[in-house]
């Protein structure tokens, strides 16, 4: 049984973690030809799955992001946003890995934007825990 | 595992999930002015024996009609390169990323990273449309060289040549180099 101060703690964490997914796909729906091309530049899919996935990431990324703002298939939600985040991480460090210098696509498709790196790596590990956390803690 | 965690209800939910996502992405993927073709075209460029494809990348769903015909540039090897670039006769491109640029290019070279540029953001101007363009990557392998081509194409340039073998090359061959972010 959840404590005040625990309920309140997993509450802030949901919602601040649909926040971010909400703002981090309205660049990309708006410019999906351009987030296009962000992911072409991580080289990992086939040049004619490349509009698709622009097309389909950032709604999920906003669906996911509506679901835990309002508490709807709260762990559901958490263990698809945890493993979407997860793999972020593994595309930025297969990017970092194999030397390419290249937009995040992350929060937004500003070319003055964060490149790929380990702060957005971090940034992503925390993201990452905050999504476990409501997984284990959640009793819905 | 807390003891409420129902596996197959959980998968159920995240598949619903999914699919209301991927739902309301192709819906509004076609009522959208931004929306985008579910695939794109893409043109076959061959470099040495490596076939690469090279994308367009359409704004509009429409944009058919407006389609980028890319002619592949023409393809030079380390000689030929070496030969323009003592003759100053052409304005060479680096395609790579700042930091590789920094640590060594072709001297006079252009830094255009394409994998952290917007085309519309490369500013041509002081160039001659007419003028020899020799781009070149890491390797003959790297299909960034030919992406920038076509942007080179697409805003006018007709003079535009690639470079096979790129920096690698051109190290290889113990030429030139500088250094630092100046060309």
């Amino acid at each position: 049984m959840k404590t005040r101060w625990e309920k309140i703690l997993f509450d802030l964490i949901r919602i601040g973690l649909g926040f971010i997914f909400i703002y981090a796909s309205i660049d990309k729906i708006f410019n999906p030809a351009t987030f296009a091309k962000v992911i072409y530049h991580y080289r990992v899919l086939p040049v004619e799955l490349v509009n698709l996935a622009a097309i389909i990431m950032p709604w999920l990324e906003i669906s996911l992001g509506i679901f835990l703002i309002f508490g709807i298939w709260i762990r559901a939600s958490a263990i698809l946003s945890g493993l979407f985040t997860f793999f972020f991480i593994i595309l930025m460090g297969s990017a970092m890995a194999r030397g390419l210098n290249i937009e995040c696509g992350c929060f937004s498709l500003n070319p003055e934007a964060a490149l790929v790196g380990w702060r957005r790596i971090i940034e992503d590990v925390f993201m990452l825990a905050g999504f476990v956390y409501l997984v284990f803690y959640n009793g819905k | 595992m807390p003891d409420n965690f129902d596996y197959r209800k959980i998968l159920l939910r995240i598949i619903s999930i999914t699919g209301i996502a991927i739902a309301t992405g192709i819906l509004f993927n076609q009522i959208s002015p931004f929306g985008i073709p579910f695939v794109n075209d893409y043109s076959v460029i061959k470099i040495d024996k490596e076939k690469v494809k090279v994308p367009v990348f359409l704004s509009s769903k429409n944009a058919k009609s407006e389609k980028f015909e890319f002619h592949p540039p023409e393809q030079i090897n380390i000689k030929e390169a070496h030969k323009s670039f003592f003759k100053g006769s052409a304005i060479f491109i680096d395609s790579r990323s700042k930091d590789k640029y920094k640590n060594g290019h072709i001297p006079g070279a252009i830094s255009v990273p394409v994998n952290n540029i917007h085309p519309d953001r490369i500013d041509l101007q002081s160039i001659d449309p007419m003028q020899k363009i020799i781009v070149y990557c890491d390797d003959p392998e790297c299909g960034l060289s030919m992406e920038l081509a076509a942007i080179f194409e697409q805003k006018g340039f007709m003079n535009v040549h690639f470079f096979t073998g790129g920096w690698q090359a051109w190290k290889n061959a113990e030429y030139q180099v500088s250094t630092g972010m100046k060309p």
